[in-house]
């Protein structure tokens, strides 16, 4: 087992090392990143000259690169090509938000698709359950920038007009606002962020808890005469928790690459939409830091997912 | 041992999520029917997925005729028209420019639903020959194509998306290509599941005692078997690539203008979006019917195609 554990760390570590290799090669495509400051006839060869080994351009691209990654892996993400500081104080600032609305439409998820996806399994084919399948197709199918648009329209400037008050602000996050001012502004992307992940979860959920229930040992329980209550409750909803519970881990891996759209839409000022700035910016050391955290925020929870899941099921084989 | 993301295929399975029963047993209770008019009876039950696939090829048709019949050009600018609404002659209405938004998104259209169709069509071929190669010949061949198609599905897709499409401009067909690129392990992971268990069943078995060769082997006997499931997956692509394109574009690294795509026609209309809402509405609305049409017909095909489903 804790061989295993080790095996798929290991394998984990060596995955990520290839991946922030391809990620600095592919941003390298860009090409000069000094190509402003080239054509701008103020600036003299002497700065140039400066700069260029400021950034380490003048060394061939694998030293860069490896001068890039152990500068990484000691916590320095290396230096913007936009603004005169690192990256590390450009990135720092944009986690919260990203946790933040992350966390919210993570909650949203688990707390409605959850016990919809539960209801609509021991409800199968019932008018509800006919409803919720209809509406995921509908979510799945919705582009989430689209969505957040529309949101902005209906909730944010239409229910605005209507009711002659503000209740949802349509961009942005103020630091300095209370509880109330953050939710306001916190609840259209949350909301946006959320239909795709409630309408896979509760499909989820119904097909794992319809395959729970279709098996031997539940009919057994029942045989027993169990009462249903304890039958579904304590049986069946623990299993069938299990594949929901894994495929919520691997979908927080994907936390802010997901949020790229939606973040952008609302000028949430968090790292989905850094990311969008920094390429309208060419600042592609940034871009470089966002994509290897992305690729590392999914591997690793890929391997907790699978760890877990090896822990949690006595059926996985683990050698 | 789950190690990736499900993919929606499973989301939408009743209950069917464990390795199944033997696969053609259903089929002995009709008598004198093809195995195409079975699947054709089973498809023909799903309304939904008959009318998606009907409203869709009308959007294709649509798409194909559109110099034909748009109206006007997509680029034709009637200054006396500017930010119209709806009327009998823009039935979508005009934008800032005075351009007829029916014709824009005629046009729009026709490039979210090719990177579709393209990305569909790449993703089946290359994600359907590494899945048959990996899990027909096993080994290293596996243990290669299997790890290449691990680490494609680290990389973070949209971000990796958009670096390139800031790096290099897209056109259409390199769209296609980069998200195809991206896009295909999900495909090729499931083939070879697929493959893994037919490899060992009985009759394959049989055709290598008698000595058939690997390639028949894989086009006879195994090809056949793992078509059904390609097409879903594949239908399920298309709508992917659809949605990702126009957030590409929405973001202002894709399409670009003025060539109109659905996305950066949305992009377009942010700035106007309180005052001109059909310029906000129509091409969104089309995005959602196009993936919503693309993804029912999905659904049926996977019940008609499923082989363990019973009459």
């Amino acid at each position: 087992m804790l061989a295993y554990v080790v095996r798929r760390t290991i394998f984990s570590a060596l995955i990520l090392l290839l991946a922030s290799a391809v990620i600095f090669y592919i941003v390298s495509l860009a090409g000069d990143p000094l190509t402003y400051l080239r054509q701008n006839p103020r600036v003299s060869p002497e700065d140039l000259a400066r700069f260029t080994a400021l950034y380490g351009l003048d060394k061939p691209l694998w030293q860069q690169y490896f001068i890039w990654i152990t500068d990484f892996l000691t916590g320095d993400m290396g230096r913007s090509f936009s603004q005169n500081t690192s990256v590390n104080s450009i990135v720092a600032p944009r986690v919260w938000p990203t946790v933040l609305l992350m966390g919210s439409s993570l909650l949203i998820t688990i707390l409605i698709a959850i016990p919809f996806g539960v209801y609509s399994a021991l409800k199968k084919y019932s008018a509800l359950d006919n409803a919720g399948t209809f509406l995921s197709f509908v979510g799945f199918s919705m582009p989430t920038f689209w969505l957040g648009l529309i949101l902005q329209l209906v909730l944010g400037v239409y229910l605005t007009s209507w009711a002659g008050v503000r209740i949802f602000y349509t961009s942005g996050m103020r630091t300095d606002g209370g509880f109330v001012d953050v939710l306001q502004h916190l609840a259209l992307p949350a909301i946006a962020l959320s239909v795709i992940s409630v309408a896979q979860f509760s499909r989820f959920q119904r097909a794992a808890m319809l395959d729970v229930l279709s098996s031997d040992y539940l009919r057994t329980a029942r045989a027993k005469g169990l009462p249903q209550r304890s039958v579904y409750l304590k049986h069946a909803l623990r299993n069938a928790l299990m594949p929901t519970v894994t495929l919520l881990a691997i979908e927080m891996g994907l936390i802010f690459g997901g949020a790229v759209v939606t973040e952008t839409v609302f000028a949430w000022p968090g790292l989905g939409f850094l990311l969008i700035d920094s390429l309208y910016k060419n600042d592609y050391n940034v871009a470089r830091a966002l994509l290897l955290i992305a690729a590392a925020l999914i591997i690793f929870f890929n391997l907790v997912a699978d760890v877990a899941y090896s822990f949690v099921d006595p059926r996985v084989s683990y050698d | 041992m789950v190690d990736q993301p499900r993919g929606m295929t499973d989301l939408r399975a009743d209950g069917a999520m464990g390795p199944g029963e033997a696969a053609a047993e259903g089929y002995g209770k009709v008598e004198g029917r093809t195995q195409k008019q079975i699947v054709w009876r089973r498809f023909k039950r799903h309304k939904l997925a008959i009318a998606g696939g009907l409203v869709l090829l009308l959007i294709y048709v649509a798409a194909l005729a559109t110099p034909v019949i748009a109206p006007y050009e997509y680029d034709e600018s009637d200054f006396t028209a500017i930010n119209q609404g709806p009327s009998a002659d823009h039935p979508m209405g005009t934008d800032r420019l005075g351009r007829d938004e029916l014709t824009r998104v005629l046009y729009g259209g026709r490039v979210s639903l090719v990177v579709g169709l393209g990305v569909g069509t790449f993703v089946t071929l290359i994600g359907g020959i590494v899945g048959l190669l990996s899990g027909y010949y096993g080994r290293r061949v596996d243990t290669a194509l299997a790890g290449l198609m691990d680490f494609v599905l680290v990389l973070p897709f949209l971000p990796v998306l958009l670096v390139l499409g800031s790096i290099f401009q897209f056109s259409a067909f390199t769209i296609t290509f980069v998200i195809a690129l991206l896009l295909w392990p999900r495909m090729a992971r499931i083939v070879r599941g697929q493959v893994l268990s037919i490899r060992n069943q009985d009759y394959v078995q049989a055709a290598k005692a008698i000595g058939v060769s690997d390639v028949r082997i894989a086009f006879r006997h195994v090809l056949p078997n793992v078509v059904g499931i390609m097409v879903v997956e594949a239908t399920l692509v298309v709508a992917q690539a659809i949605l990702i394109e126009t957030a590409v574009s929405y973001l202002g690294l894709g399409i670009q203008p003025p060539t109109p795509s659905w996305g950066n026609m949305l992009e377009d209309s942010r700035t106007t979006m309180t005052t001109q809402w059909w310029l906000t509405w129509f091409p969104g609305l089309m995005i959602v019917l196009t993936a919503l049409c693309v993804n029912f017909l999905g659904d049926g095909l996977r019940d008609a195609l499923d082989p363990k489903a019973v009459e």
